[in-house]
């Protein structure tokens, strides 16, 4: 392992001191303070059934599985839903890459890269804030809930940002609660739509929706056009999670405890932030030298191997398969439906889906479309403001001294209650996507941080890991593709059509 | 501190709690839906209940084969081969009772063969989702009756040989690999 003896790195607060650090040996990765070596845990069965997938599952299963390919299936048939399938599997490749950096350091991948290049953690900060305050995220579930309850949707918004905040508050590990929450509401999800889809659904519309899958190849003209083509670019990126959702999860890796996380103590709400242990600023190594660390690190990798295939792409398929199930009967029955879809706009277009459901199959299934909705509203609303204030929490404690005297918890506070007032604020008095000026580079901006966040695995994972735990040459390859997919298709649909939504 | 219970119906019933509870909830998905969107209470409290009671039954059916060690707790495989079966059975008694209540005899569906395989496949992301419900709700209910209910003491003690018995055959896996891993290094 290319690990040095002294000079050792400074102590920092809660370490050892003296003499025993002199001899500590580092891993020196990038020009940031070198990583100490400490011993990997042993790995749990690599079967298990909650993680911190929950909080990747419950970010990304959002609009692209419930709306987005619904309607591209009404549009352009079953046989689309290949490229759905390269999506959630470049995404699945995605999660396990961005694992291999935070389970072998305990570091976000925010702190990768800055050990690469500080600026580009400071791109993501500013691209954080800039993307992620506007509250529009939340108007998809509480629209659907006011479509089922009459209950105005910014109503709705305020009291649910304001319960998630005293909840993430009072909590005493906001992991933990978290976790058990978002597992209830996801197995809740999966349940639902399992039902759903029985209840409305057909053989016929399961065996086509499957067979789609697997039409390799099929793209039909009416993609190529400035109407679909950043459409199903936009759908394909957004199979699963989306903009810095894949980031985040580093921080949840870590805070689950797993690898080398658990050296790291985890955030406690504000109202615990007395009991708060000293945080580490930046990260630790295992001795990649020695055969028992690296037998316990393989360990590691299956576990979350079967995190990524099994939990992540196996519940993401069956959610979307579900609700394609659920489109598809609904176009069979009622086929004006895809006029309607085709012709709407995001926010007209999914009253008018849940309308089409209606019309199709009586008022039950327009109920059941909007409460999923609703649902995954709520459990991206969890998870999209804890994984945003432990973002930026993480990246202002790791790398701006001054901040350190605040400790973790109170800088996860400051930043968690100052994107909900901003929300309650611009919700009830201000555009809720952001200001329509910048709505196009709000919405390049999520696309352009997915193919950063590429070219930034492949720097950090084959720079600033020790060489026995670096990735594959197969893997960089898909990583690889991925950015150039990204990057490549955003810069395409931009000089080519001149549109740079893509949702 | 609470009796403990003797009588083996309201052990049994107790146990069986969280499965059937989770089972239930599908019921309350359905009925309660159809109520926001706009049925008759009447309807609705039909579909919650046809749909609802076969499942909880299935539901805390599962919990007792967990019991009685024939499911294996956290494992997959059996829940989906048992809601395999148990998935379809309820869709077709919620369809056939719902047809009973709304033209006044029972139905089957058309094409059941179709419709039994048809639910027969979506059956198994519902026990994705029921498993995983079902091992994050189990340990705590079990914690929590455990003083007076002896079954879901044994319960427990399943659960706990299990993740044990997981955690030994890791271990030797592992310990197998290294073994192999070694011996190809020396030669």
């Amino acid at each position: 392992m290319d690990s040095t003896q002294p000079p050792a790195a400074p102590p920092p607060a809660g370490e050892a001191s003296g003499s025993e650090v002199k001899e500590e040996r580092v891993w020196k990765a990038g020009g940031l303070e070198p990583m100490p070596i400490r011993k990997l845990p042993a790995a749990p069965p690599s079967m298990h059934i909650i993680g911190p997938t929950v909080f990747l599952l419950a970010l990304g299963v959002g609009m692209g599985e419930s709306y987005m390919w619904p309607r591209l299936v009404l549009v352009f048939g079953p046989e689309i839903r290949w490229l759905f399938l390269i999506g959630v599997s470049l995404q699945a490749v995605v999660m396990l890459e961005m694992a291999r950096y935070a389970m072998a350091t305990g570091e976000s991948i925010f702190s990768g890269a800055a050990r690469v290049f500080k600026p580009l953690m400071w791109f993501f900060f500013v691209t954080a804030i800039a993307v992620y305050i506007w509250p529009g995220h939340l108007s998809a579930g509480a629209g659907a809930f006011e479509d089922l309850t009459g209950i105005p949707w910014q109503v709705t918004a305020t009291i649910g940002m304001i319960l998630v905040g005293v909840l993430f508050t009072l909590a005493r590990v906001i992991y933990d609660l978290l976790e058990k929450v978002l597992g209830v509401l996801i197995g809740l999800l999966v349940i639902g739509t399992a039902v759903a889809a029985a209840i409305v659904g057909s053989f016929a519309d399961l065996g086509a929706t499957l067979a789609g899958m697997f039409a390799f190849g099929y793209f039909p003209d009416q993609m190529m056009t400035a109407a679909w083509f950043p459409v199903v670019v936009g759908s394909i990126a957004f199979a699963g999670p989306s903009g810095m959702q894949q980031m985040w999860y580093t921080l949840h890796l870590r805070e689950s405890g797993a690898g080398m996380g658990s050296h790291i103590p985890k955030v406690r709400g504000l109202a615990h932030s007395g009991e708060q242990e000293a945080a580490p600023h930046r990260g630790f190594m295992f001795d990649t030298d020695d055969p028992a660390e690296m037998e316990k690190w393989r360990g590691w990798r299956r576990w979350v191997t079967f995190d990524a295939i099994a939990l992540f792409w196996g519940v993401t398929m069956l959610v979307t398969i579900a609700f394609t199930v659920m489109a598809m009967a609904a176009a069979q029955l009622q086929p004006g439906v895809v006029e309607i879809i085709e012709n709407g706009e995001r926010d007209a277009a999914l009253p008018a889906m849940a309308a089409a459901f209606g019309q199709a199959g009586g008022s039950v299934m327009s109920g059941l479309f909007l409460g999923f909705i609703s649902l995954i509203g709520l459990n991206a609303t969890l998870g999209l403001f804890d994984s945003f204030a432990r973002g930026q929490s993480d990246m202002t404690y790791s790398h701006i001294k001054s901040s350190r005297k605040f400790g973790i918890s109170k800088l996860y506070g400051f930043f968690l209650w100052g994107v909900i007032a901003f929300g309650i604020v611009i919700l009830n008095f201000g555009p809720a996507d952001g200001p329509g000026a910048i709505l196009d580079t709000l919405a390049f901006l999520s696309t352009f941080a997915m193919g950063a966040y590429c070219v930034t695995l492949l720097l950090v994972n084959n720079r600033m890991l020790p060489k026995p735990i670096r990735p594959g040459i197969v893997t960089n390859l898909v990583i690889g593709f991925a950015a150039v997919f990204y990057l490549g298709m955003l810069f395409y649909s931009v000089l080519v059509f001149g549109v740079s939504d893509m949702g | 501190m609470s009796t403990v219970i003797t009588s083996r119906p309201a052990g049994l019933g107790e146990l069986m709690l969280p499965g059937a509870g989770i089972g239930a909830s599908t019921g309350l998905m359905a009925g309660g839906l159809a109520l926001v969107a706009g049925l008759p209470l009447h309807l609705a409290a039909v579909h919650l209940i046809m749909l609802g009671l076969p499942m909880a039954l299935f539901g805390g059916g599962y919990t007792l084969l967990c019991a009685r060690g024939t499911a294996k707790p956290g494992a997959f495989g059996p829940a989906a081969v048992y809601w395999l079966l148990a998935f379809p059975i309820a869709r077709i008694v919620h369809e056939a009772t719902v047809q009973l209540y709304v033209v006044g005899r029972p139905g089957l569906p058309e094409a059941l063969w179709a419709f039994a395989l048809y639910n027969a496949l979506l059956s198994t992301g519902f026990a994705f989702g029921f498993i995983w419900l079902h091992e994050k709700l189990i340990p705590l209910w079990l914690m929590r009756i455990r003083g007076h209910n002896p079954r879901a003491e044994a319960l427990l003690e399943v659960y706990t040989s299990y993740a044990s018995m997981i955690f030994e055959h890791q271990q030797q896996r592992d310990a197998l690999r290294r073994a192999r891993r070694e011996r190809r290094r020396k030669q």
